[in-house]
């Protein structure tokens, strides 16, 4: 604790020294934050707060976990053991989750393979089918917008000598067609663009891309991670060759997922874990029963409650952005009005530093964008590709809306939003000079 | 017969969905229900009914199992739970 408030202090020596006053005023309350981190603060530990994070995680249904239980119990069984009823009920438990999980995207079940969750699958995808085809086909194409997983996949295929395209995306966060049109190679053997972002909620045209593939007979890979059971998702119009899905992300349980392999045309991948040889060969490892079931459930019951459930948060979205954008000005929205998931909403408050913005609301669990990179403080790669400067993708703060959200937890989220959004402007000179007349972008600072 | 049965288990289901001890899945799960019964008001067909009702049943059991799960461990109260039932 000693050392703790020694860095403490040390940093913010170092941060006065900073001349810049947009600089000082961003490093102060980062180092006001990482104080009240270490503090605490005075948060009752007794009270949950307002769940509004759905792209990190979600919670899993109730209905879900009575279908699992009795797999972590009675039916302990391991589906891959053929000489006896216990691996039988397992079995059978297995192939009814991948008819469920099928059935929701319109699949055959021998085309659905069980991973660990949708990191392992766009793993699998992005470097399986690369390196099964890497004889003759060398290149790649993925967006900038794509979750750090495809995107390390596709470095890792760099250093083995593959040629990746990283197509910008537009303002509105949406993949130019005409560039993909272009980045196509002779040489090319994936695509791989997600479905919905999960940091700005943007949903690509997915089924020109895939017809633009399939023309060209170059498979299409989609991380379909925010997508499957919140929209409705045919692998076969839409022309997808491979597709990630997770389980936490649609009310089921972490640690599974799958991957959409198409049998015809077929798509070969060459595995990542090699073992036992189960899953076709294509994953090895025993498979997770209860998990899988979950999964299954998890999607059984999207399907079923799909329009209940996208009723509810197409409202709940509606009544944040109007409650927010009634009563605040200099609030931008983050990526396409239209084509978007509105249960994720992502905004930018000008003058107000993210962070602080986090800091002050703890009555709220919010975040500024994805969570796997939620500890560092750099702005979110995912709204520089957008050509969001980096003020304003600090500023920026993503709702996160599910079907388990209230209407009273967004009336709470907006009230307390607004709120504090005033109070932080109302201590911004930059805010102050702003609201005078003053344009900021032409004044010259200077050092002193 | 089957309109009679539908409307005795709503009313139970519903019953047994304000005792989740859990805020959001007590909201979601009295919310569906109205809903999925609203749905169901004008549905004239025996034959459908009674698929509703088997359904409702089975439905009411898993909400009856949940809410027993759902208080063995106590967690932290929501901010906006005014009624907590645990």
């Amino acid at each position: 604790m000693q050392s703790f408030h020694k860095c403490t202090k040390l940093v913010t020596q170092c941060v006065s020294s900073f001349t810049l006053p947009v600089v000082r005023e961003m490093a102060q309350k980062s180092v006001a934050r990482a104080t009240i981190d270490k503090g605490h603060s005075s948060w009752d530990e007794n009270i949950r707060p307002v769940y509004m994070d759905a792209q990190a995680t979600t919670p899993m249904d109730p209905r879900v976990l009575d279908k699992m239980l009795p797999y972590l119990g009675s039916y302990y069984g391991n589906p891959h053991s053929r000489t006896h009823a216990y691996g039988w009920q397992a079995e059978d438990a297995v192939e009814k989750a991948r008819k469920q999980i099928a059935d929701l995207v319109h699949a055959d079940p021998r085309e659905i393979i069980f991973t660990s969750g949708a990191t392992e699958s766009n793993n699998l995808a992005v470097k399986g089918v690369a390196r099964f085809y890497g004889g003759k086909k060398r290149h790649v194409i993925t967006s900038q917008i794509e979750h750090k997983c495809v995107l390390d996949s596709c470095r890792a295929l760099e250093n083995d000598g593959f040629d990746i395209t990283y197509l910008p995306v537009q303002k509105n966060g949406m993949v130019c067609l005409d560039e993909l049109d272009k980045a196509f190679r002779p040489d090319t053997s994936l695509v791989s663009i997600m479905f919905v972002n999960n940091e700005i909620g943007v949903k690509q045209r997915v089924s020109e891309i895939g017809s633009m593939c399939r023309e060209r007979k170059v498979f299409f890979h989609t991380d379909a991670a925010q997508a499957v059971g919140k929209i409705p998702v045919d692998v076969n119009e839409m022309k997808i060759d491979l597709m990630s899905v997770s389980g936490h992300k649609i009310y089921g349980p972490k640690g599974i997922g799958c991957l959409f392999v198409r049998r015809k045309p077929r798509v070969r991948v060459e595995p990542i874990i090699n073992g036992g040889g189960q899953e076709r060969g294509l994953r090895s490892g025993t498979l997770p029963t209860p998990l899988i079931v979950g999964l299954g459930a998890a999607c059984e019951l999207c399907g079923e409650d799909m329009e209940f459930d996208s009723k509810h948060v197409e409202m709940l979205s509606k009544r944040l952005i109007d409650k927010i954008t009634a009563s605040l000005g200099g609030v931008t929205r983050n990526g396409d009005a239209v084509h978007t998931y509105p249960g994720c909403i992502n905004l930018s408050f000008s003058h107000v530093e993210g962070e602080s913005l986090l800091m002050a609301l703890r009555e709220l669990a919010l975040s500024s964008g994805s969570a796997c990179t939620s500890a560092s403080l750099e702005p979110s790669y995912v709204l520089r590709a957008t050509g969001s400067d980096d003020v304003l993708a600090h500023s920026s703060i993503r709702f996160g809306i599910g079907r388990f959200t209230t209407v009273e937890e967004i009336d709470y989220t907006a009230e307390h939003v607004i709120d504090q959004v005033n109070k932080l402007r109302d201590l911004s000179p930059l805010w102050e000079m702003e609201q005078e007349g003053i344009d900021l972008s032409k004044i010259e600072w200077t050092q002193h | 017969m089957a309109r009679n049965q539908l409307a005795k288990l709503y009313k139970q289901l519903l019953e047994e969905s304000a005792k989740f001890s859990d805020y959001n899945f007590r909201c979601h799960s009295v919310r569906r229900m109205k809903y999925c019964y609203e749905k169901h008001l004008n549905e004239t067909s025996d034959e459908k009914l009674e698929a509703i009702v088997t359904k409702a049943a089975k439905d009411l059991q898993v909400i009856q199992r949940q809410v027993v799960v759902g208080r063995l461990y106590a967690v932290e109260h929501h901010i906006l739970d005014r009624d907590p039932t645990t």
